[in-house]
């Protein structure tokens, strides 16, 4: 059956929606938007295990779905074990013989909440044991859905509710956990960040991490105007500022050799991508100063990793 | 012809997994369940059974992991003791609301803290809500059957609910038993292969798990609470059609001269092996009484309970876990609600007993009807009494 | 699964929460949440600045996007609806579409009037031929006085309607100031020719050369025509207005280059002085210079403010002609009724006049004098009184205006021919409509990521040159159906049908996003009622 296809710039995309209409995710929501690609590239022959989060409740209020592929929420932290254990199922199910279907692709979705704190422990069991799945973790910087609490990948001096700017406090005190290099001391094939800003790029991770045999993991930048507190307009904007600035670098690591997506010359300053924000307005001149030189050395040493002349 | 065969009950039980077949083996740990994940492990190893078996990284994966597996139609299984089953409290209840058919094997311990890895039945009855269908075991046979049966009752398209076989840590699981295991073929005849209804399928894409607002919640549990009822009568035919196949029968409640007798104990698991030495042992002596052994937990067996003592004046509830500052033993307070309305009742008297692997004692059980008729005539200033603590 | 009422009872759950109904979301409609929607723009709502500033207001993006894809003879199809001779604009006119193209804010403007040049050009070398005309199918017969380009893009237009023209030309060769007024190193006479024949007087146009009309005339042939259109143009040259003026040896702009052009004798002096600052200046400079004088302008403000074509007075200055600015002559000084010098004073610049421009104001006391043997005055033009008074009341006769390029006169003669029309079809003259507001797409409305800089084509030779330089337009507020739109809204609200995108209001939450990643400036977002 041919998917009908759209072109874009001499891209071909599937027209076929996977995650449909009517789904109640914010206005201008990049995270809806990351999960729409990221289901294109994925087709109709897989099945998806969800976390608890503004996915699973924007997109599975009873009796409704937006979803148009097999899917299953059970609870928050343990979606690489459902995952995991979807897998083993359908292992045995067709080497026994009592499922004729061929491969099918099993994906764990999760926000950064379910992945990088509550959900981390299921996540490491799944990327030892060594699953044939792909985990996207759809990161928007905070636990968006219970009304945008910290969590560890939330960015140094972000205000949220339970990181809040206040007299003896300027935010998020700690730096974001670095969940791709965590995935990556694994030893799994494919490791990747994405972000909806850049779609091809995105959607072809997608489709690598799908076909990795084994354990694969994307981390997706899911941009929010509700938490974030930006424009919805802007959600494809800010995306690629946060690459250009290099606060959210693109970039793959197969079999532990890392790989940047996009060449960028030279950052842009970070103020141009916090001004737009309003959980970064309370920052100092000061504060920004230690973010970039921060900024500014990590992504050295991921040019450095990736082989990449300074010059 | 099956073989009779001197087993530890965890490797027995592991054996009727063997048979059954099972795709997917989620296994963690925990004292004293190890024997019955390690045996698992080595029968894979070996290749008797073809399995996938996850070494999953906790308990609560491993129940997560069941699940998974379960939503693909496979057949999953996982064993679990005390704090284990406590980590997993939450996956416990989504796999009931989600209507899996997941089998768990539950060695009873006592819960930390302080730290205990001995059986009593504090994490049993700390999962009484979560909506699995649970039976109790008395010895190495009854586990090895009930183990089999679970898988049936569970995928049984009228019941679709995860069962837990309870058994007694350490005082089943490390004892080697006679115990016969009965023939692939015959429990081939008697347990057909899974066909989960509605399965994980890119052919039939559905949503599994949506999310319930306020104004339906009530409907979904009330078809779950229907459905936990529906399956007593598939659990009773299915003990029936075990009986016509391997000759060995399984009732709700079973008796040992309970049905007549004018003052009964009644307990569960373990204990009630050592009990019927102690009734012979009175009866013996002239004394009236008997011993009902509760088997179905969940769902509870109102009908059969009540029967079961219609004719008694005492009936003597051993506890092996206590709620703490409430009524004492749960199993006590069950049996005391399911007779309230019945206007011809016996006295019940509750004691809470063989706490963290504290034995007790064919004796002691005498000491425990004894002084169960002494309260039931005198009364008693306590709502229960734990016994054999050193005062 | 749901009762009649919608309302689902505890026998209604399959499993535990189990939806069966793949994607039925769809049933909810978030369109309700929207406090805005995005529209796509029709292709009559928006103009770009490259037509806004064009004196003709051509579809630009039009046929530069069909130039793009090197379907050329469509995009000179497109161009003939309002201007019948591309080959001409594309070499004399001022390109205002350039000076205004948006693109000159991220590299270089497209190079659009090369573009023009080069299908006006194609058009005579393959010899293709106008689309859908309706030779002489009309009984009404038009007449139209003067051959310059606002008469003949009245006639084409007329022509093209089926309509039988007359075109009576007071000199013996036709174009106006297109055939006497601008020199042949600028506008080849056989290109002009050509182009005049292929699109305009094939349509069966007649022309009547060596015929001036004045009032006599005009009285005469009024009965034979059903209108008249008077399209004269400014003739005169305006006068310096100084003593000396008449002497011999000066002369203005207009009779020198009208000389040249229908190949008369004209006598040229060895320091020729030219005066003023617009096109005629600089082509009579730079015809004078072509014919071996030394050749000096004289403007009275400065370079800024000279209304000539910027690349015009450039190549005059590298040819080598002199420009003197702030410089403005009081007298010219004459010995045996002959010019031998020019008086002038210096100029400085004062607060705006009524052009808009710095107003020249003299400095007292810095006259001085220049020697020359030819002056030529060039100061502007204005029209010529042919005619008196009455015919303004006559409904049958449309009176031109005068235009400051050829491309508005084009601009004029064609609104001309659709006042004619409406005369001839409803018996009276219909006022043009103001035409409704159009979103003007600026440089801020782009979205320049999608953008990258690419050289400007220096040359446009041939097709492939010519679509490449085209495909650097940006296609402002077109939808070229890029697909950003469909590809980054989050809910799926965007619809591809047949071959171009539609809003699903439905589901559309009112984002926005579309509208900021349309690259072009498509989309535009309105508020809810």
């Amino acid at each position: 059956m041919m998917d009908n296809i759209i072109t874009i710039d001499e891209r071909s995309v599937t027209e076929e929606e996977y995650f449909v209409s009517g789904h109640r995710a914010c206005v201008g929501c990049g995270e809806a938007l990351a999960v729409r690609l990221a289901c294109k590239a994925l087709g109709s022959n897989v099945i998806i295990a969800n976390a608890t989060g503004c996915m699973e409740v924007v997109s599975t209020q009873y009796p409704h779905t937006a979803w148009r592929v097999p899917w299953i929420h059970t609870l928050f932290e343990n979606t690489a074990a459902v995952a995991s254990g979807i897998e083993a199922g359908l292992k045995m199910l067709h080497r026994k013989g009592r499922r004729k279907d061929k491969k099918v692709y099993i994906v764990a979705m999760a926000g950064d909440g379910g992945t990088s704190d509550i959900g981390i422990q299921a996540l490491s069991g799944a990327l030892e044991r060594g699953h044939d799945l792909l985990y996207i973790c759809f990161d928007n910087e905070a636990y968006m859905n219970t009304g945008v609490q910290r969590s560890s990948a939330t960015p140094f001096g972000a205000a949220t509710t339970t990181s809040p700017v206040g007299r003896e406090s300027m935010g998020q005190y700690t730096w974001k956990k670095n969940l791709p290099a965590i995935a990556a001391a694994h030893d799994i094939h494919y490791v990747a960040t994405a972000c909806p800003s850049y779609p091809f790029d995105l959607m072809d991770k997608v489709v690598k991490g799908k076909e990795t045999k084994g354990p694969a993991f994307i981390q997706i930048l899911s941009v929010c105007p509700t938490g974030w507190r930006c424009s919805p307009e802007l959600t494809i904007q800010i995306g690629r500022l946060a690459v250009e600035t290099g606060m959210f670098p693109l970039y793959e690591i197969e079999d532990g050799e890392y790989k940047l997506s996009v060449k960028l010359p030279e950052l842009k300053p970070l103020q141009e991508y916090f001004s737009l924000q309003g959980r970064f307005r309370h920052l100092s001149e000061e504060a920004v100063g230690e973010i970039q030189a921060r900024v500014n050395r990590d992504y050295s040493k991921l040019m450095e990793m990736a082989g990449i002349d300074k010059n | 012809m099956a073989q009779r065969v001197g087993m530890e009950v965890s490797l027995a039980i592991a054996e009727a997994v063997k048979l059954a077949n099972a795709d997917v083996v989620a296994a963690y740990p925990i004292t004293p369940q190890t024997h019955i994940v390690e045996h698992l492990a080595a029968l894979v190893a070996d290749g008797e059974l073809d399995a996938a078996y996850i070494p999953v990284e906790s308990e609560h994966s491993a129940m997560s992991a069941c699940l998974g597996a379960a939503a693909t139609g496979a057949r999953a299984f996982t064993a679990t003791a005390g704090q284990g089953l406590e980590l997993m409290h939450e996956v416990l209840y989504v796999a009931s609301g989600m209507r899996l058919p997941i089998v768990m094997a539950v060695a009873n311990r006592a819960l930390s803290s302080p730290l205990s890895i001995w059986g009593d039945h504090s994490d049993v009855m700390a999962v009484r809500d979560t909506g699995w269908i649970q039976i109790f075991v008395e010895n190495g046979q009854q586990a090895v059957d009930n183990v089999l049966c679970a898988f049936r009752i569970a995928e049984d398209h009228r019941v679709l609910l995860p069962v837990m076989v309870h058994l007694d840590g350490f005082h089943l699981t490390h004892v080697i038993e006679p115990i016969f295991i009965p023939d692939q073929d015959e429990v081939d005849k008697f347990l057909p292969p899974i066909q989960y209804p509605m399965p994980l399928d890119p052919a039939k894409p559905m949503t599994m798990g949506a999310f319930n607002p306020p104004d339906i919640y009530s409907e979904t549990k009330k078809a779950q609470q229907e459905s936990l009822i529906a399956s007593k009568k598939v659990i009773f035919e299915c003990w029936d059609e075990f009986n016509s196949v391997f000759g060995r029968q399984y009732s709700p409640i079973e008796f040992h001269h309970g049905e007549e007798a004018k003052v009964l104990l009644l307990t569960m698991g373990s204990f009630s092996e050592t009990a019927m030495d102690t009734i012979d042992r009175m009866r013996a002596e002239g004394r009236d009484v008997g011993l009902i052994r509760l088997r179905l937990w969940r769902p509870f067996p109102f009908e059969e309970l009540r029967q079961a003592v219609r004719n008694a004046e005492v009936l003597i509830v051993l506890d092996r876990a206590v709620s703490f500052g409430g009524p004492g033993g749960p199993v006590c307070s069950e049996i005391r609600s399911a007779l309230y309305n019945v206007d011809k009742k016996p006295k019940i008297v509750g004691f809470v007993g063989g706490l963290g692997g504290r034995d007790i004692s064919a004796a002691g059980f005498e000491e425990i009807i004894n002084r169960g008729i002494e309260i039931s005539q005198a009364g008693s200033d306590q709502e229960f009494e734990m016994y054999g603590v050193r005062e | 699964m749901t009762k009649a009422e919608g309302i689902l009872t505890w026998r209604d759950i399959e499993l535990g929460s189990i939806v069966t109904e793949a994607g039925n979301s769809i049933q909810y409609l978030t369109g309700d949440w929207k406090s805005q929607r995005p529209i796509y723009f029709k292709d009559t709502e928006t103009i770009s600045p490259c037509e806004m500033h064009c004196p003709i207001n051509q579809n630009i993006r039009k046929w530069l996007s069909l130039t793009q894809e090197e379907k050329l003879q469509e995009a000179w199809e497109a161009i003939l609806e309002k201007n019948p001779l591309p080959a001409v604009i594309g070499r004399v006119c001022p390109h205002f579409c350039e000076n205004n193209c948006n693109r000159k804010d991220l590299d270089e403007p497209v190079a659009t009037k090369a573009i023009e040049q080069f299908l006006g050009d194609e058009a005579l070398k393959r010899k293709w031929s106008l689309p859908g005309r309706e030779i002489q199918s009309k009984a009404q017969k038009i007449a139209v006085i003067g051959s310059g380009p606002a008469g003949l893009s009245c006639a084409y237009q007329l022509g093209r309607e089926g309509y039988k023209v007359t075109i009576f030309e007071e000199f013996p060769v036709i174009g106006g100031m297109l055939g006497v007024g601008i020199p042949e190193y600028r506008l080849p006479r056989n290109i002009l020719m050509d182009e005049i024949e292929s699109n305009i007087l094939s349509l069966g146009i007649e022309v009547e050369k060596n015929v001036r009309v004045d009032n006599t005339v005009l009285k005469e042939i009024l009965p034979k025509f059903d209108a008249i259109y008077i399209a004269t143009g400014a003739q005169k040259s305006v006068r310096l207005n100084i003593e000396g003026e008449d002497a011999q040896g000066v002369i203005s702009g207009l009779d020198f280059l009208k000389k040249i052009n229908l190949g008369q004798a004209v006598e040229i002096g060895k320091e020729v002085i030219v005066v003023g600052g617009g096109n005629t200046a600089i082509d009579a400079a730079h015809s004078a210079l072509n014919l071996g004088a030394r050749v000096t302008i004289f403007y009275r403000r400065s370079k800024k403010e000279m209304p000539a074509i910027e690349s015009e007075v450039e190549e005059a200055e590298k040819a080598g002609v002199n420009i003197q600015v702030l410089t403005n002559p009081v007298k010219i000084l004459t010995q045996n009724g002959r010019v031998v010098g020019v008086e002038c004073v210096r100029m400085r610049l004062g607060e705006e006049d009524e052009s808009g421009r710095a107003r020249p104001i003299p400095i007292e006391n810095s006259n001085f004098n220049v020697e020359t043997d030819m002056l030529i005055s060039a100061i502007g033009e204005e029209i010529r009184a042919d005619f008196d008074n009455s015919i303004e009341q006559n409904q049958k006769i449309l009176i031109g205006e005068t235009w400051g390029t050829v491309a508005a006169a084009i601009k004029g003669g064609g609104e001309a021919a659709k006042q004619i029309l409406s005369y001839l079809t409803a018996g009276k003259r219909i006022p043009l409509a103001e035409g409704e507001q159009r979103k003007v797409i600026e440089f801020k409305d782009l979205n320049l990521y999608y953008f990258d800089p690419i050289a400007r084509q220096s040359r446009i030779n041939d097709a492939q040159a010519a679509a490449k330089e085209a495909d650097r337009c940006f296609d402002c507020g077109t939808c070229t159906v890029c697909g950003n739109c469909w590809l980054f809204c989050p809910d799926s609200s965007v619809i591809k049908t047949n071959n171009e995108f539609q809003f699903n209001y439905d589901y559309c939450k009112g984002c926005g996003i579309c509208a900021v990643e349309c690259p072009r400036g498509a989309i535009y977002i309105k508020e809810e009622e």
